[in-house]
């Protein structure tokens, strides 16, 4: 008669082979672009009440001053300083 | 150039201060200027927002980036005689405008105080972004 309470090799159990068997989490596509959405219009609003703030509003000030001076800027605008020396040449 | 700008530019910039005083240009197209050189002009825009400087003072408003505006104002103490300065930078935070004093005094500033320094910002913005860069300040685009 087949003693039933012995365990044999079948019986192990074998914890790494388990966890190779059982798939990670994972959300389906639609969901992740939909938490993707979500994730950016929080962003969005956060970044739009703080431009409504006082300190929002003089920061956006002072990015678009440092823009338009990087823009005009010579030493941000040119790469290659001798190519447009002439161009750029600062009178006395 | 003051003192104070010629400091800070030395810290941003790095380069040593042996440009000639710059004036505004009239007529622009503007000649191409470096970084500091602009900043020197917006600079000079930025002293007048406050009304008169008095005769044998000197005073710097600008914005050093987009997160740090600075003024300075420096005059002779009438009582003593001497030169004397005051520096004030204020610092953008996501929770308010933080005015940093010499002799580390930190505080965030309200009420009036911020509606002034955001009046005088966007004053600065405004000529700024004209007389520099000849943009339209609510477009940001060139003007023809």
């Amino acid at each position: 008669m087949e003693n039933l309470t012995t365990f044999n090799d079948q019986d192990r159990i074998d914890l790494h082979a388990a966890s190779q068997r059982v798939a990670s989490p994972a959300v389906g596509r639609e969901r992740a672009i939909e938490a993707e959405a979500k994730m950016l219009a929080e962003q969005k609003k956060r970044t739009e009440e703080f431009l409504r703030t006082e300190q929002g509003r003089i920061g956006e000030l002072g990015r678009l001053l440092k823009t338009y001076r990087q823009e005009e800027a010579i030493d941000a605008l040119v790469t290659k300083k001798d190519e447009f020396q002439g161009e750029y040449e600062l009178s006395a | 150039m003051s003192n104070i700008l010629k400091k800070v530019l030395q810290l941003v910039v790095g380069e040593p201060n042996t440009l000639p005083l710059l004036t505004m240009p009239k007529n622009r197209p503007l000649k191409r200027m470096t970084e500091r050189e602009l900043l020197q002009l917006e600079s000079e825009i930025g002293a007048t927002l406050f009304g008169d400087v008095p005769a044998g003072n000197r005073r710097e408003f600008f914005c050093l980036d987009e997160k740090t505006w600075i003024w300075h104002e420096q005059g002779k103490n009438p009582k003593t005689g001497k030169v004397e300065g005051q520096t004030i930078r204020y610092e953008v935070h996501d929770k308010g405008i933080l005015k940093v004093q010499e002799g580390a005094r930190y505080s965030f500033i309200e009420g009036e105080e911020l509606r002034n320094l955001v009046a005088a910002t966007t004053m600065y913005y405004e000529r700024v972004a004209r007389e520099i860069y000849q943009r339209d300040p609510h477009t940001g685009q060139k003007l023809v």
